[in-house]
């Protein structure tokens, strides 16, 4: 039943409240973490769309910049790379796609940990675990460096919005990537206690949903800012 | 009841994986780290209280300046922009937004949905810690070399984090710190409200079942949770400004005839991040207030709430609609007038569903059997205000009319009446009538009488003259107008006037703390019930609900919230969870005199 149905219910009706007794007191056939996952899915994604649209709008204001930069064929992180007309750093943004790999295979590892939960093959799970930590402590670590090569760089004393913006973006993200690293601990920490693997299937399923969606919020920010 | 076949529906079955209750075992478990909706309610109402007490007394230091001008050494123009900006933070932020969805939030939706907790109680409790950690991250900033910001509580870039604002050095800092400390927070306690309304009610409990309690709470979460990130983003672009030295909101700009480091930043970009999320936080505290207000005047005229569905789909249209709205803070910003066109349209639309909502209140009150105890004054007071505050928002709603009264006392008083005045009206409302659910004892009635009656008329003898002062100019956050030509020397003297009537005010607010804290010992046992309210939260097998609310089995609903007065039964009043072969029967003569 959609939502405007539900909504147009009259309770006080003696056939509405008949049918109404029935009811056992959910309103999605899902377990309340995979709802509540969903929420918190909707508060990042407001989150970085919010900080999309304050790109968006600083490009606007600074459109005729923008547009010399297109002129030479640069990119936005040609831009946050370039200083004046002596472009700096380009040889750096091979970390940025080292680190979108690692992020992608993180991602892949987090998919091998639930497929062998679902299967409940213990040792699987620890070798995806391990890997899967790894891989985004990896990420985690390779953000960092290229944060530091571009304060390296003097960019931040140079305050250019626009690589301001990429910074807040890597960072924001690499938190709430970090964020993850914290129920996936658990797992382990779950797992190495002796749970047993079916009692843990819940939170790998969750875990590995989080894991894609900031893969997906990654991939598309970093094209938003490599194709723009 | 009228028999009609209704169309097909479908119903979802629950999903019971996560039915285990956790048990403290210790003090510390139970009243300190508690993962028990109840006390993590009361400890969210301590600290939003203590928090707002902060601020009342703030509110008196700018009165007190306001009303006798070079009176007092200790309020120079530095701590009186502090105590601005501090006064209205606190109060919108970690006052209201705390109290409403923290406080009731927490104690009202596991009990009135018929839970036993929220879904996730070790999550609920970080969301109060981490609450606590942003109060006193804020309340830090009071102590700090340069002391609070007084850039205002709009925090406007640039000159929020430039030299000669108040605080600018580490006020600022803190400030932004704790309101991103209190989003992170938020957020925790949000997916709890939002998860334990639409997974974890119990049996019967449709959502059109709802009290409007929770429909209001509910909605306003959800606003809460797609508005905060907007002002998350603010304040760490505003970091980023103020310690790496970026330029997100910082144009280039001459500080002191020196020309600073910044450029290309847009400050009207943070207006729009902060408005984004400033308006929708006007109806984050005010949908909670209309659906308490909706139960307690139901309750309190043994009357049906009239209109139930169209007050559930007011208080979702009002939801969508204040994410379109958020501009009309800034027509004085040099926007383009067909924005200005578009968000004075959308601001006169929400002004409908919001009337749908005061006519409802209205009518349920018509010929009702209204009984005039404290809960319902407050209640009545709180219709009388909005509608108010409301009124004169549609003047500021306009824009040629918002240009000329932009930044005078007109908009202090509205924006105080409307979510000042008004909500804190449904709070005191609210406090009286579940001090009983929560304590097991009735406040002082006498005491009650005298808070509500000071408050009230107190609070139009403050605010209602301070339209005036709008209209003839009087600018806000000015800390002294002297002689300005323009301004009248009965200015001064109403000035005067109101700040004493706050003073008197602020005395009432005291004598209500006094019955809260007395009234737990002193106050008469309340018993089972006392208001003789239909909803589930006064059914539970102990008065305070124990832990776990419900004893061995949860409630089973029969019937929606509102069953006052219904036409054959023996009593006012029929609880939801009562079956419908135990509804005690009216004595025949009394059916035929009905």
């Amino acid at each position: 039943m959609g939502l405007l149905a539900k909504l147009s219910e009259k309770p006080w009706i003696k056939a509405q409240s008949d049918l109404d007794d029935l009811h056992e007191g959910g309103t999605f056939a899902i377990p309340a973490a995979w709802l509540g996952l969903n929420v918190l899915f909707a508060v990042i994604g407001v989150l970085f769309l919010l900080l999309s649209i304050a790109y968006y709008h600083h490009r606007i204001i600074h459109a005729a910049e923008y547009q010399a930069a297109a002129a030479q064929s640069a990119s936005f992180l040609d831009l946050c790379l370039g200083s004046g007309t002596a472009w700096l750093g380009l040889p750096k943004l091979w970390l940025l796609w080292v680190n979108t790999g690692i992020l992608f295979a993180g991602s892949l590892a987090m998919q091998g940990l639930q497929s062998a939960t679902r299967r409940g093959e213990e040792h699987s799970v620890r070798d995806y675990l391990v890997i899967a930590g790894a891989l985004t402590s990896a990420f985690l670590v390779g953000q960092i460096l290229v944060g530091r090569q571009l304060a390296g760089l003097g960019f931040f004393a140079a305050s250019t919005p626009a690589v301001a913006f990429f910074l807040i973006i890597a960072l924001l993200h690499g938190l709430h990537v970090f964020g993850g690293l914290l129920p996936l601990g658990r797992v382990g920490q779950r797992l190495w206690r002796g749970d047993k693997v079916a009692e843990l299937r819940l939170i790998v399923e969750l875990c590995t949903a989080y894991w894609h969606f900031l893969l997906v919020v990654w991939l598309l920010l970093f094209g938003m800012l490599l194709l723009t | 009841m009228v028999d009609v076949t209704p169309s097909a529906v479908d119903y979802v079955a629950p999903a019971h994986e996560e039915d285990e209750l956790y048990h403290p075992h210790s003090f510390l478990t139970k009243y300190i780290w508690s993962q028990d909706a109840k006390i993590i309610a009361i400890q969210y109402a301590g600290t939003a209280t203590a928090i707002g007490l902060v601020a009342l007394v703030l509110s008196w230091m700018m009165r007190l300046q306001l009303g006798f001008p070079d009176t007092f050494s200790f309020i120079a123009p530095e701590a009186y922009y502090q105590f601005i900006t501090m006064h209205g933070m606190i109060m919108v932020i970690y006052l209201l937004t705390a109290l409403f969805l923290g406080g009731f939030g927490n104690y009202l939706i596991p009990l009135m949905v018929g839970a036993r907790d929220m879904v996730f109680p070790y999550v609920n409790m970080l969301s109060y810690w981490i609450y606590l950690l942003a109060v006193l991250v804020l309340v830090a900033s009071f102590f700090v070399p340069g002391g609070a910001t007084g850039a205002g509580w709009t925090l406007y870039p640039p000159q929020s984090i430039l030299n000669g604002t108040p605080g600018r050095d580490y006020g600022i800092i803190l400030m932004l710190a704790s309101l991103i400390i209190f989003i992170i927070g938020f957020t925790m306690g949000g997916l709890n409200y939002v998860v334990t309304v639409l997974q974890a009610r119990c049996k019967g409990m449709t959502l059109m079942r709802l009290p409007l309690s929770v429909w209001g709470i509910f909605v306003a979460t959800i606003l809460a949770l797609l508005a905060f990130p907007a002002l998350f983003v603010g304040c760490v672009m505003m970091l980023f400004d103020r310690l790496l030295g970026t330029s997100f909101f910082m144009p280039k700009i001459v500080e002191f005839g020196e020309q600073l480091n910044y450029s290309g930043g847009s400050p009207i970009l943070f207006q729009h991040l902060f408005w984004f999320f400033g308006h929708p936080e006007v109806y984050i505290v005010a949908l909670p207030a209309f659906g308490i207000v909706s139960d307690l005047i139901s309750t309190h005229a043994r009357k049906n709430i009239f209109g139930y569905r169209m007050m559930v789909w007011a208080i979702v249209a009002i939801g969508g609609l204040s994410f379109v709205v958020w501009a009309h803070h800034m027509y004085v910003s040099g926007m383009n007038p067909y924005f200005g066109f578009f968000f004075a349209t959308t601001t006169l639309i929400i002004a409908v569903p919001t009337a749908i909502k005061v006519y409802n209140w209205v009518l349920t009150l018509w010929r009702a059997n209204i009984h005039l105890t404290v809960p319902m004054l407050f209640a009545i007071a709180f219709i009388l205000t909005f509608v108010n505050g409301g009124i004169t928002g549609l003047f500021l709603g306009i824009v040629v009319v918002d240009v000329p009264l932009s930044d005078t006392m007109f908009v202090v008083a509205h924006f105080h009446m409307v979510m000042g005045v008004a909500p804190l009206m449904v709070i005191f409302g609210a406090i009286y009538h579940w001090y009983p659910l929560v304590t097991g004892r009735m406040l002082n009635h006498a005491l009650g009488l005298f808070h509500f009656w000071v408050t009230f008329l107190g609070a139009y003898l403050i605010f209602f003259p301070m339209h005036y002062l709008g209209f003839i100019g009087v600018p806000r956050r000015y800390f002294e107008i002297n002689d300005t030509t323009f301004v009248p020397a009965s200015v001064h003297d109403l000035n005067m006037f109101i700040s004493v009537v706050a003073l008197i005010v602020g005395f009432a607010q005291m004598v209500f703390l006094f019955n809260l804290i007395s009234s737990i010992w002193n106050g008469r046992p309340a018993g089972h019930n006392p208001w003789h309210a239909t909803t589930l939260e006064w059914q539970t097998p102990e008065v305070p609900p124990g832990h776990g609310n419900w004893g061995k089995d949860q409630p089973v609903v029969y019937r929606w919230a509102y069953d006052y007065s219904v036409p054959g039964a023996g009593q006012d009043y029929l609880p939801q969870n009562m079956p419908p072969d135990k509804v005690p029967q009216a004595a025949p003569h009394r059916l035929q005199r009905a």
